[in-house]
C-alpha cells in the first residue's frame, strides 16, 4: 500500500515535469541515433576545397579522384592562399578541409620521387585533423594503387627490354664460344657467366612486386567475439552511459525535491517509511531505465547490430544497472544541499563515466592508474552483465558471480542512502 | 498493555499513561556545541503545552530531539509511557516550513501523507476532508498548493500532520508569519483538539496568545530550562509583580542618566525606554512611591500611562 502510494507519487511528479519527460525520452534517442551514425563513418558529408598547382596529368587525376570520394561537395581553389582562406574565413558553409596538390606533383611521381600533399584543416575543431588525415589516406589508397601499378608496368617494360637484350647477348656469346682462342678463354668464360647472372637478376627484377615494398606486411582486424559485431558490443556501453547521465540526474533531482519540501523529514518523523520510500525510487527509476533501454535498443537493431538475447538475464541486468545508478543519484541528492549542487555532482559523475566508458576513446590506452580507477566504478560490471545477456545469451546462473558482485555494490549503496537519510538534522 | 510492560523502556520506573510526553534530563550537542542541557518536563494528555524562548534558544532543537530527527546525547524521552519508536502512530509532527509537495493537489497530498503517517487511506481521506472543511480549504482540494496563501498553506500543513488522528501533535512555530485571523483559526483548532483529549506541544514567540490558550509553558534560555509550569506559577516566581509605565513631558539625557543611577541604587529595573517613555518592573507598590518621590524632587512632570500586572511578554522582556 505504502509502496503503491510512493510509486504513484513518483509517477505523478514525473508526469507533471514535462522537461524531465522530454529529457528521458529524447536523450536516449538522440544518443543512439548519433552513435550509430558515427559507426558508419563516411567522408561523403565532408566538403573539401582542392587547389591543384600541378600542370601534369597526375594532379588532375588525383583531384578528380578525391572529388569523387568526397561526394560532390568540393571546391577548386586557384591558389593555396585561397584554399586556406576558404576554410579560415568560413566563406563556404561546412567547408572544413583544404588540400593543395603541389606544382611538379606529376613530374615527381614520374621520376619516382614521393610528392607531399598539404592538408589544411580547421584546427579549432578538436579531433578533426586526425579524422581528416585518415579520410584522405583512405580515399588515396586506390590512387596510390594506380600509381604503383603504373610504376610496376614501367619497371616490367624496362627490365623486359634489358632481359631480351641480355638473352640476345648470351646467344651471340654461345655462337662465339668455339672461335675463342685458348689464351683468352678464361676471360670469355667470366664474361659469359656475368652476362648470365645479369640476365637472371633482371628476370627477378622483372617479377618484383612493387606493392610489396610499399606494404610488405598486411594486417587484418579480427574481433575475437563474433567477428564484426562491434555495434552489438557498443550498445551495452552506450546504455550504461545513458543510464548514468539520465538516472543519476533525475533520481538526485527527485530526492532534492522531496528534501526541499520536507518530505524526508516528515517520513523520518513518522519513522516507518524509509525502506518503502527508497524501494519506490529504485522501482520507479528502474522503469525509467527500461524506457531508456527500449528505443535505443531498437535503433541499434535497425542498424544491423547482432544480438542473441537471454531475456531473463537481460531484465535482471537492466534492473541491477538502473537500481545501482538510481541509488548513486539518491546518494547525490541526499548529500546535496540544493538543486545546483545536485546537478553539478550528477553531471560530473555522468561525464566521468562517459570519458572512462571507452565509448569515444579506449581506456586501455590511458595510464594504468586511470585503468585501476575505472575498475572501482560499477560500469565495467554492468557492461559485462549486459554484453553477456544481450550477445552471448548467458543465463542468470552463468552470470551468478557478476550478479552477486553487483548486488553487493547495490547493498553498499542502499546502506549509504539509509545513513544519509537518517543523518541528524541540527 | 500495562504500564509495567512499558517499564522496560522507562528504566524500570512506572510512568503514568496520562502523560503524553516525558523529557528526562535531555541534552543535545553537535560539533562539541551544546544545544540543550538537562531538559526535564512533562506534557499531560489533553493540554496545550507551549515551548517559548528567544530565537536560537533551542526550541526547534528540542522539538527535533523529541521527534527523533536529531539524537539526544543523554537523557530519555517517553511518549505515552513508551519508547518513542513504539508510539510513532500516536504522534503527529508539523514542520516549521511547508511539508507538502507543490506538484501534487491537496487531495493527492492527503493520499500520500496518509501512507507516510501510517493511517488507513479511507479514514485518512475522511479526516482530511473534515479538516479541509474546518480550515475552509475544501474548495481547493483539487488545486495545487502553490495557489494557496501563506495562512492556507500552514493550515494544509497541519491537516497533513493530523491524518492519522494523533494523540500528541507536535508543531514547530505554527504561527510564524500568520495574521490574526489565521492565528485565531489555528488556536481554535488546537483548543478543539485539546478538548478531544489530544495533547498539543508547540513552539511560539506569541507569548500573550500562548498565555491565553496554553495550560503550561516551558521557557528555554540558551538551551537550558529558564522557567516551567503554569503562567501563574511562572509569573508568581518572577521578581516583579507590577509594571509602571510613564511618559515625561520633557526628558533630558542627563536626567535619564541620573534616574538610571537612582534605579540601580534602589534595585528597580527599567525594562523599556523609548524617547520620553519609560517602563519600570516593580516588585511591590512601594517602589512606585519611591520613583514618584524621586521625580517630584527633581521637578519632573510626567503622565502615568499604566500600572498593571505583567504579561508573559513583559516577563520575557525582563527575564529572558
Amino acid at each position: 500500500m505504502k509502496l503503491f502510494e510512493f510509486l504513484k507519487k513518483e509517477f505523478l511528479l514525473f508526469k507533471r515535469n514535462k522537461k524531465q519527460v522530454g529529457i528521458v525520452v529524447a536523450l536516449p534517442l538522440f544518443f543512439a541515433m548519433i552513435y550509430t551514425l558515427m559507426f558508419s563513418f563516411s567522408s561523403v558529408n565532408v566538403s573539401i576545397s582542392i587547389c591543384n598547382l600541378d600542370a601534369g596529368e597526375y594532379g588532375e587525376v588525383f583531384a578528380n579522384h578525391l572529388a569523387e570520394n568526397f561526394d560532390s561537395k568540393y571546391y577548386f581553389a586557384d591558389s593555396s592562399e585561397e584554399c586556406f582562406e576558404l576554410i579560415r574565413d568560413d566563406l563556404i558553409t561546412g567547408l572544413i578541409l583544404g588540400l593543395r596538390i603541389p606544382a611538379g606533383f606529376s613530374s615527381n611521381l614520374n621520376s619516382q620521387k614521393a610528392p607531399t600533399i598539404d592538408l589544411f584543416f580547421d584546427n579549432s575543431k578538436p579531433n578533426l585533423g586526425f579524422f581528416a588525415q585518415s579520410m584522405i589516406i583512405n580515399s588515396m589508397s586506390s590512387f596510390n594503387h594506380g600509381v604503383i601499378l603504373s610504376a610496376q608496368e614501367n619497371l616490367r617494360q624496362n627490365t623486359g627490354d634489358i632481359r631480351r637484350d641480355l638473352e640476345s647477348t648470351v646467344n651471340i656469346l654461345d655462337l662465339m664460344e668455339p672461335t675463342i682462342p685458348l689464351s683468352t678463354k678464361a676471360y670469355f668464360d667470366l664474361l659469359y657467366s656475368n652476362v648470365n647472372s645479369y640476365k637472371d637478376s633482371i628476370s627477378a627484377l622483372n617479377e618484383f612486386n612493387l606493392e610489396f615494398i610499399v606494404t610488405p606486411v598486411n594486417t587484418r582486424l579480427l574481433g575475437i567475439f563474433q567477428g564484426e559485431n562491434n555495434k552489438g558490443f557498443s550498445f551495452s556501453v552506450l546504455y550504461i552511459v545513458l543510464s548514468v547521465l539520465v538516472l543519476v540526474l533525475v533520481s538526485s533531482m527527485s530526492i532534492i525535491y522531496d528534501k526541499k519540501n520536507n518530505l524526508v523529514v516528515a517520513m523520518r518523523a513518522a519513522k516507518n517509511n524509509l525502506f518503502f520510500y527508497l524501494l519506490s525510487k529504485i522501482l520507479f527509476f528502474s522503469a525509467i531505465g527500461f524506457i531508456i533501454f527500449i528505443p535505443s535498443f531498437l535503433i541499434f537493431l535497425m542498424d544491423n547490430a547482432f544480438f542473441s538475447i537471454n531475456y531473463f538475464s537481460l531484465i535482471a541486468g537492466v534492473l541491477l544497472t538502473s537500481a545501482t545508478w538510481t541509488l548513486i543519484g539518491c546518494a547525490v541528492g541526499l548529500s546535496s544541499k540544493d538543486e545546483s549542487g545536485g546537478v553539478m555532482v550528477s553531471i560530473f559523475i555522468g561525464f566521468l563515466v562517459l570519458l572512462l566508458s571507452g565509448l569515444f576513446y579506449p581506456v586501455e590506452f590511458l595510464p594504468k592508474i586511470i585503468k585501476y580507477f575505472t575498475m572501482i566504478l560499477p560500469t565495467s560490471l554492468h557492461v559485462s552483465l549486459l554484453n553477456n545477456a544481450l550477445i552471448f545469451n548467458a543465463s542468470f546462473a552463468e552470470m551468478s558471480l557478476i550478479f552477486s558482485n553487483g548486488l553487493i555494490y547495490l547493498g553498499a549503496l542502499a546502506v549509504l542512502c539509509f545513513y544519509l537519510m537518517l543523518k541528524p538534522v541540527q | 498493555m500495562s504500564d509495567s510492560v512499558f517499564g522496560i523502556f522507562t528504566g524500570g520506573k512506572s510512568i503514568g499513561r496520562n502523560k503524553a510526553l516525558v523529557a528526562k534530563n535531555v541534552s543535545n550537542s553537535y560539533n562539541k556545541k551544546k544545544f540543550l542541557e538537562n531538559i526535564n518536563f512533562v506534557v499531560y494528555q489533553g493540554e496545550i503545552f507551549s515551548i517559548i524562548g528567544l530565537s536560537g534558544s533551542g526550541k526547534s532543537s528540542l522539538i527535533k530531539v523529541i521527534i527523533g530527527l536529531c539524537p539526544k546525547t543523554s537523557g530519555k524521552i517517553f511518549l505515552f509511557g513508551r519508547h518513542p519508536f513504539f508510539s510513532k502512530k500516536m504522534v503527529g509532527y508539523c514542520h516549521q516550513e511547508d511539508s507538502f509537495l507543490p506538484n501534487l493537489t491537496l487531495m493527492e497530498n492527503i493520499e500520500l501523507f496518509s501512507s507516510i503517517t501510517g493511517a488507513k487511506k479511507k479514514s485518512a481521506i475522511k479526516i482530511g476532508m473534515d479538516f479541509l472543511k474546518k480550515f475552509r480549504l475544501e474548495k481547493h482540494k483539487d488545486d495545487y498548493p502553490f495557489i494557496l496563501s501563506g495562512g492556507q498553506r500552514r493550515r494544509l500543513n497541519i491537516v497533513l500532520s493530523c491524518l492519522h488522528s494523533p494523540k500528541l501533535l507536535i508543531l514547530d512555530e505554527p504561527f510564524a508569519g500568520l495574521d490574526y485571523y489565521n492565528r485565531r483559526l489555528l488556536w481554535d483548532f488546537f483548543t478543539d483538539l485539546k478538548n478531544r483529549g489530544v495533547s498539543i506541544v508547540l513552539t511560539t514567540h506569541l507569548l500573550n496568545e500562548a498565555q491565553d490558550y496554553s495550560s503550561r509553558v516551558f521557557i528555554l534560555k540558551n538551551g537550558k530550562k529558564f522557567a516551567y509550569g503554569t503562567f501563574s506559577d511562572i509569573l508568581g516566581k518572577a521578581r516583579f509583580n507590577h509594571l509602571y509605565h510613564i511618559r515625561f513631558n520633557h526628558l533630558s539625557k542627563s536626567f535619564f542618566e541620573k534616574m538610571k543611577s537612582f534605579c540601580d541604587f534602589k534595585k528597580i529595573r527599567i525594562i523599556y525606554s523609548y524617547k520620553r517613555e519609560i517602563q519600570f518592573a516593580l516588585e511591590n507598590l512601594s517602589e512606585k512611591s519611591r520613583i514618584d518621590e524621586f521625580l517630584k524632587k527633581n521637578g519632573q512632570s510626567y503622565d502615568e500611562l499604566a500600572l498593571a500586572e505583567p504579561t508573559l511578554d513583559e516577563f520575557m522582556l525582563v527575564s529572558v
